[in-house]
């Protein structure tokens, strides 16, 4: 994946640093909740919302999936650390890394842009720093992770990454500001 | 004449002249005027012609209610045909043309229709047109194909940018009058949030026009004041040139903003489609003035009152010196006093009311203005533009009391409330006797999921003509609205509104009432298509009274206005002719948009690049730089067959063929699904997914199998992989996969959610690679990492390890009937991976393969494809597939189904093999003919083809096919149809035509 980038109102930049784990479990299961708290040092998120240490991030996906978002220097000992704090429990735990596109927008304008192409109700109040969200680009699934008030992290399938770069490339066109 | 007045304007900038064009003659006009206003201000009355008729047309409307100025507007890439010139802003360098006429606008041939008229009433078409019968696709239709239409079609691809917005909000109040920006202050002040959205570029609406005071000052003060509060407030968006146009279920709604329609190539998006979701809606939509029918009211120059002053109020242009003022209310006094004001003539008022008005009147009359009591129009006189009037009774027929010479008629036969958006999602109306007009039933609204109503209804458009009213209504239900949308009750003050006071109206809906027959066929009610008092009372006469089909007879509202002129008129005059009440007849239905919105809106960013987004495999840029013919598969792109230079399609097929047979071929086998299943009870659950044993399936091996509906249908196979006790990887179709992942999340959540089961969808993860051939293993060796000989990885067996340095997982399964290996890498991996295989393999022959190599290797060994042999009405037992369905399993999805009657049946079609007995290839989806004919005449049959290739292997064509017991008639030869030609004689033969004993892959 190349690390691709575009200027316009919004910047808009793909970032392919990152390893990703797909962990589908029983999150209200507390044995579930510590090991993956004791093998990635990081807080278990809530229901909507992301929680981050370290650069490790972990993101609520449903009420039995959780997405874990880590550098890929950190990867392989953190998988290893996983799948030793879950041995013998019901879960499956599959490296997604190479599945998954992710790109960064960041600028002061970046919930607008997002409101451009996702169906999601992007009001701060709605949607405050820290929360992560499953929904569409256009045409395609993805997800939104709301890192600072002017940066967000999007997530797409592989093979629709060129299509997903695209499209934000035209929704952040300058001239095209909405500024509510 | 029309002309530029020293006076008034308040819209428009004197400061800043702009030039633009009408069919090539350049004209003046300033910013701030509509095309209608400069039109006018150039004295160009004439705007366009009607639609069946060609007869002239001035501008009636001041808004998006006018029927008549219809321009083709731009030019090639940013053409835009039936452009309102009363909507459309002028800038500097606007080009708009005329439209609907031949050759010119001032003089059209085809206005001859009009002195025929007599012989085009209502349903002539439908009359006409119908003998003979066969004249109509081929004579008739094309002829009036070509001399129907308004604008030109398009023709250039639209060059402009166009975007959706999704916009969450809690109240949208829709129109920025006084009674909008009274809702949405009040709804702002309880602090949700408020979308307020005007679809000109003006705040206010009609109140500045109409002299209203508000809080003791001029209305325009009071909207800027309102404005500015509402502007500094966060939880307010302000929007103007968007229109809130549709209301759908759930608090949907879509507002259309035109952004640079009126600054054109200065770089910003054409248009933008907002998709509102909020809880409650208010609609302050206002009211369109009725026109009065009488003889001549289409003629240029007769125009509706309120109009005539706007253009005076608002763009400093007079529509004419001389205006005679026609009504049946108060308000049209205000007109007069406007124009005499402006220092123009208005030589008579007619009121239609026999004790005439109130103060408005007494004001008139003090300006020495003649009015006329109980008098009406006879009939219009002139043809392009109005001359004159000639007055008669209202009360009578039409007998001429005098002449009066005008260049300008001011009608008004009351306001209508703008109602199309409570109505959009099935708000019903109630009819307002003492008004006159339907106005919304608030005690049946449109109603959310909650059973209560999501919309309400403000000011002009709730049928509260007068200001105060309107503000005090605003204010009290934009402060229901926000408290039903969650909003924390407080109170604010509601602004006072002042205006005249006025008598009620008198209904008119034919002027006189006694109109005669000719003057009848005069009197226009739908002036785009030109549809008359005569002809809404033909269509009664002839029996279509529901008001749905007297529309459609008629065509009365069909035109681009879609009735907002001449809809209450027309089922006024039905009512009329059928004895019944106004609300009896009803209204026709209310549809989305409320005017027409550009498809470019629709659409949005979906176009050129992005119209459809395309799926691509890791060495998707690989194959396209190498020659890949393409073929859309399930959202990807997948190589059909790479042509090498000077190369067919065909005939790189047949080598991809040959070499693959014979040395070794590689295919890109990423787009299969792959599907991890996990836990304690995941073999129970692969045991129920697939119609054979899975959950005995030894770790390290693969097994082939296949899904069925609950409805026993055959709908995906692929092989599956047994990675540890409690792991199972399922490969899927290219199609399938999301289709399986979701079907298997299904029944885990719904049906089996105590299973014990986890289920990942890991398609995209791995790049997947056949490599397939006699060279395959020679090539793996040489490359070397792990053991893949016959012995260590045998037929249908997988290991992981590493292939040339990358970690891999070896599949030996073979879907071709060759020696064949599929190894998956991580997709990032994946291009690096295949580029080093072909490389190492070109000692060995290799070359790439497309998907149609793919099909013909699979049918020359009887393989099945799913989507070919299947259609979603074949079961596995018709392809010969028994051998995997279990007989030893209590149960598995479809096996219920299959023991039906009609599918657990020899008497079904069966999947054979079918050789032509000349060698040629059968056409796809060719029937078997049977003896006899069926019930409706056709020819009886008795299978088809399912798969059809010219085999290089084979050196002929092959097929697959299903036919009526097949399997039971080999070597019985059948006739299959070929389109434009002699049916082709093939004979029924085993499916597997290549290696029939499987000795090829198991070395």
């Amino acid at each position: 994946m190349s690390d691709r980038e575009f200027q316009g109102y919004v910047h808009v930049r793909q970032d392919s640093g990152q390893c990703m784990f797909t962990l589908r479990a029983n999150l209200a299961s507390t044995k579930i909740k510590a090991a993956v708290k004791s093998a990635t040092g990081v807080a278990f998120p809530n229901r909507g919302l992301c929680e981050v240490s370290e650069g490790c991030t972990l993101a609520w996906m449903s009420p039995d999936e959780l997405l874990i978002m880590v550098p890929t220097a950190q990867a392989q000992k953190l998988l290893t650390g996983l799948e030793a704090a879950l041995e013998g429990l019901h879960v499956l735990l599959e490296d997604v890394s190479d599945a998954r596109a992710k790109f960064i927008l960041s600028g002061a304008h970046v919930r607008e842009v997002l409101g451009k192409l996702a169906p999601m109700d992007c009001h701060p109040a709605q949607f405050p720093v820290g929360s992560f969200n499953r929904t569409r680009f256009a045409q395609v699934a993805g997800a939104v992770f709301m890192e600072q008030e002017d940066l967000i992290s999007i997530i797409c399938f592989r093979s629709v990454q060129d299509y997903v770069f695209t499209l934000f490339c035209d929704a952040v066109a300058p001239g095209s500001e909405v500024l509510l | 004449m029309s002309t530029r007045l020293a006076s008034h304007g308040r819209l428009i900038n004197r400061a800043h002249a702009v030039t633009f064009t009408f069919n090539g003659r350049v004209m003046n006009g300033f910013e701030g005027d509509t095309l209608a206003a400069s039109l006018l201000a150039n004295d160009q009355m004439l705007m366009g012609r009607s639609f069946k008729y060609h007869r002239p047309r001035g501008v009636v409307a001041s808004g998006g209610e006018e029927p008549n100025a219809l321009i083709n507007l731009g030019v090639e890439g940013h053409f835009e045909p039936n452009a309102r010139a009363t909507t459309t802003e002028t800038f500097n360098g606007l080009t708009a043309a005329s439209q609907n006429h031949f050759p010119t606008l001032e003089f059209d041939v085809a206005a001859i229709n009009s002195k025929v008229a007599r012989f085009l009433p209502a349903g002539f078409y439908y009359k006409m047109f119908i003998h003979p019968r066969s004249f109509w696709k081929h004579v008739y239709e094309p002829i009036i194909r070509k001399s129907a239409g308004l604008g030109k079609a398009p023709k250039a691809r639209d060059a402009d940018k166009y975007e959706h917005f999704y916009h969450f909000c809690e109240v949208m109040v829709v129109g920025g009058g006084i009674a909008g920006l009274q809702a949405a202050k009040t709804a702002a002040a309880t602090g949700v949030r408020v979308l307020l959205v005007e679809q000109t570029a003006h705040w206010g609406g009609r109140a500045p026009v109409d002299g209203v005071r508000i809080e003791g000052m001029p209305a325009e003060e009071w909207i800027a004041a309102t404005l500015a509060d509402l502007a500094v407030r966060n939880n307010v968006v302000i929007r103007n040139r968007t229109q809130g146009s549709g209301v759908y279920d759930h608090g949907y709604a879509l507002a259309y903003e035109r952004i640079s329609d009126h600054t054109p190539g200065d770089g910003r998006p054409r248009h933008r489609l907002w998709r509102v979701r909020c809880k409650q809606i208010v609609t302050a939509t206002g009211a369109i003035e009725r026109p009065l029918s009488f003889a001549g009211n289409d003629i240029p120059g007769v125009m509706l009152a309120a109009a005539v002053r706007d253009y005076v109020v608002n763009f400093g242009v007079s529509p004419g010196d001389r205006t005679v003022v026609v009504t049946n209310n108060d308000d049209a006094y205000r007109t007069a006093l406007t124009l005499k004001q402006a220092g123009l003539e208005v030589p008579v008022i007619l009121d239609a009311r026999a004790e005439g008005g109130g103060i408005l009147m007494a004001e008139a009359l003090a300006a020495g203005i003649r009015v006329e009591l109980g008098r009406g129009i006879a009939q219009v006189l002139g043809g392009k533009r109005v001359t004159g009037v000639q007055i008669c009774a209202q009360a009578g027929e039409g007998s001429v009391l005098e002449e009066i010479a005008c260049d300008v008629v001011a009608m008004s036969g009351g306001w209508s409330p703008v109602v199309h958006l409570w109505s959009h999602c099935g708000g019903k109306l109630i009819w307002d006797l003492d008004q006159a007009m339907f106005r919304p039933d608030p005690n049946q609204p449109p109603l959310g999921a909650d059973g209560a109503g999501f919309v309400r209804v403000v000011g002009l458009a709730n049928g509260h003509l007068r200001s105060a009213a309107a503000l005090a209504d605003a204010a009290a239900q934009g402060a229901a609205a926000a408290k039903a949308a969650g909003g924390k009750a407080k109170k604010t003050a509601v602004a006072k509104g002042e205006d005249a006071e006025e008598l009620p109206l008198a209904p008119v809906w034919l002027m006189p009432q006694g109109a005669s027959y000719k003057l009848r066929s005069k009197a226009w009610l739908d002036f785009q298509n030109d549809v008359k008092v005569s002809d809404v009372q033909l269509a009664a006469q002839e029996g279509f009274e529901s008001v749905e089909h007297a529309k459609r007879y008629t065509t009365l509202g069909m035109a681009t206005d879609q009735g907002k002129l001449s809809n209450i008129n027309g089922l006024a005059i039905l009512s009329k002719a059928l004895n019944v009440d106004i609300p009896d007849v009803g209204t026709t239905t209310f549809r989305p948009p409320y005017t027409p919105i550009s498809m470019a809106s629709l659409a949005g960013e979906a176009r050129g690049e992005l119209f459809q987004p395309i799926r691509k495999t890791p060495m998707h840029d690989w194959h396209d730089s190498h020659g890949a013919d393409w073929e859309p598969v399930a959202g990807w792109r997948r190589t059909y067959a790479y042509l090498q230079p000077g190369e067919s399609v065909h005939q790189a097929v047949q080598r991809e063929v040959i070499n693959t047979r014979e040395k070794l071929g590689l295919l890109d086998a990423s787009t299969l699904g792959k599907i991890v299943v996990k836990g304690p009870d995941a073999g129970k659950f692969l045991d129920m997914m697939y119609t054979n044993m899975m959950s005995n399936l030894k770790p390290g091996r693969c097994r082939y199998g296949l899904m069925c509906s609950e409805n026993g249908f055959l709908f995906d196979d692929g092989v599956v992989a047994r990675i540890d006790e409690q792991t199972w990887l399922c490969h899927t179709t290219s199609g399938g996969a999301d289709r399986i992942h979701a079907h298997m999340e299904e029944w885990l959540q719904t049906e089996w959610w105590d299973w014990n089961v986890w289920v990942v969808n890991i398609t995209e993860q791995l790049a997947q690679v056949g490599v397939v051939g006699p060279n395959a293993r020679k090539l793996l060796e040489k490359l070397g990492g792990m053991d893949v000989s016959a012995e260590t990885l045998p037929f249908m067996a997988w290991a992981d390890g590493e292939i040339g340095g990358f970690a891999c997982r070896a599949y030996r399964i073979s879907f071709s009937g060759e020696l064949s290996y599929e190894i998956a890498v991580p997709a990032n991996r994946g291009l690096e991976f295949w580029e080093m295989l072909m490389e190492a393999g070109a000692e060995f022959g290799v070359m790439p393969y497309g998907t149609e190599c793919l099909h013909i290797m699979r049918a020359e060994k009887g393989f099945i494809m799913i989507g070919d042999e299947t259609d979603g009405t074949v079961i596995p037992q018709d392809l010969g597939l028994n051998w995997a369905i279990s007989k030893k399993k209590d149960d598995f999805l479809g096996k219920r189904a299959q023991q039906r009657s009609f599918m657990d049946n020899p008497d079904r079609w069966q999947l054979v093999g079918l050789e032509t007995l000349d060698g040629s290839e059968l056409e796809d989806g060719a029937y078997a003919i049977a003896v006899g004919t069926n019930a409706n005449g056709q020819t009886n049959t008795e299978g088809r083809v399912t798969s059809t290739y010219h085999s290089p292997t084979m050196g002929r064509g092959i097929a697959m096919g299903l036919v009526h017991n097949g399997p039971a008639r080999m070597g019985e030869v059948l006739s299959f149809t070929k389109i434009g030609a002699a049916p082709v004689k093939a004979k029924i033969v085993s499916q597997v035509f290549y290696d029939p004993e499987g000795e090829k892959p198991n070395v």
